[in-house]
């Protein structure tokens, strides 16, 4: 394609020369710095998550490991069930307690673990 | 590359840059170095994507031509010359630039043509150049220049 040689004229007449370059790369400075601080806080951020989630990690493991050294303990004889509560007819459950007992220490587990990472997320918070 | 070396790098450029956005804005110079300024912040922010293949230019271009489709300045397109110095007279564009009917001019075009003249005849980019900076292919931009540098030369009576 050839350049046409009137437009090309007109083009380079239009040319600028700007005479507040300075003044630009200032405004462009203080726009990274302001970047520059919204990128620290952001890693700052990250840092903490990935700190909170390992430490609720740890305390997942923990409380699972616990849970795994109570589960051999938990009560199966009917008549012990039916002693420490006042559950009438506890037949219906015998052969889901195990399964039952299980789920809520899972439960509790899961509640644990997330007051932790909320605790830890609000004092980082204050 | 670091933050230094990325303010040199647009100490260099920043003449091109803003001349070229000064273009595509029809001459209004405080739309110009907004789309310029937050380019170059997007730019600052992408350095890592950047491969130092010495077309800092080309790379910088890009994403000021992107930032400014963009922003609302590519969607101001006059329907003629008449229209354009109305409003940019209302908008009190910077009139001391002696080549305002050009910029003018530039503005009643849709703005992928404005930027394939502008990157031709003000920024020297050749057509496969303006290809890759717009990403579209070599034809495309050829049509683009074609109708652009018709209807131009239309308005602006050369």
């Amino acid at each position: 394609m050839t350049k046409d040689k009137e437009l090309e004229a007109l083009f380079a007449s239009a040319i600028t020369e700007f005479n507040d370059n300075d003044i630009f790369i200032d405004k462009l400075s203080s726009r990274l710095d302001k970047v520059e601080f919204l990128k620290r806080i952001q890693q700052e951020q990250k840092r903490s998550c990935r700190r909170y989630l390992v430490v609720a990690f740890v305390a997942g493991v923990l409380s699972a490991v616990v849970a795994l050294l109570l589960l051999p303990m938990l009560p199966t004889d009917l008549e012990i069930i039916r002693s420490i509560t006042s559950i009438g007819n506890v037949a219906l459950f015998s052969y889901k307690v195990k399964v039952l007992s299980s789920l809520m220490i899972l439960g509790l587990t899961y509640g644990l673990v997330f007051s932790v990472y909320s605790v830890l997320a609000e004092t980082r918070k204050l | 590359m670091d933050r230094d070396q990325f303010i040199a790098q647009v100490k260099i450029q920043q003449n091109a840059l803003r001349g070229f956005l000064l273009a595509l804005c029809g001459g209004n110079l405080a739309d110009a170095d907004d789309i310029a300024q937050e380019a170059l912040v997007k730019a600052y922010l992408a350095i890592g994507r950047y491969s130092d293949s010495g077309q800092f230019k080309s790379w910088l271009f890009k994403i000021a031509y992107n930032t400014f489709l963009n922003h609302t300045a590519s969607q101001k397109q006059y329907d003629s010359i008449d229209e354009a110095y109305t409003v940019a007279s209302q908008e009190s564009a910077d009139n001391s630039f002696s080549h305002q009917q050009l910029y003018l001019a530039l503005s009643t075009l849709p703005p992928k043509e404005r930027t394939s003249i502008t990157l031709y005849y003000l920024s020297g980019y050749s057509i496969k150049e303006i290809a890759a900076i717009t990403e579209v292919n070599a034809d495309a931009v050829k049509k683009q220049m074609s109708r652009g540098r018709e209807k131009l030369k239309n308005i602006i009576k050369l």
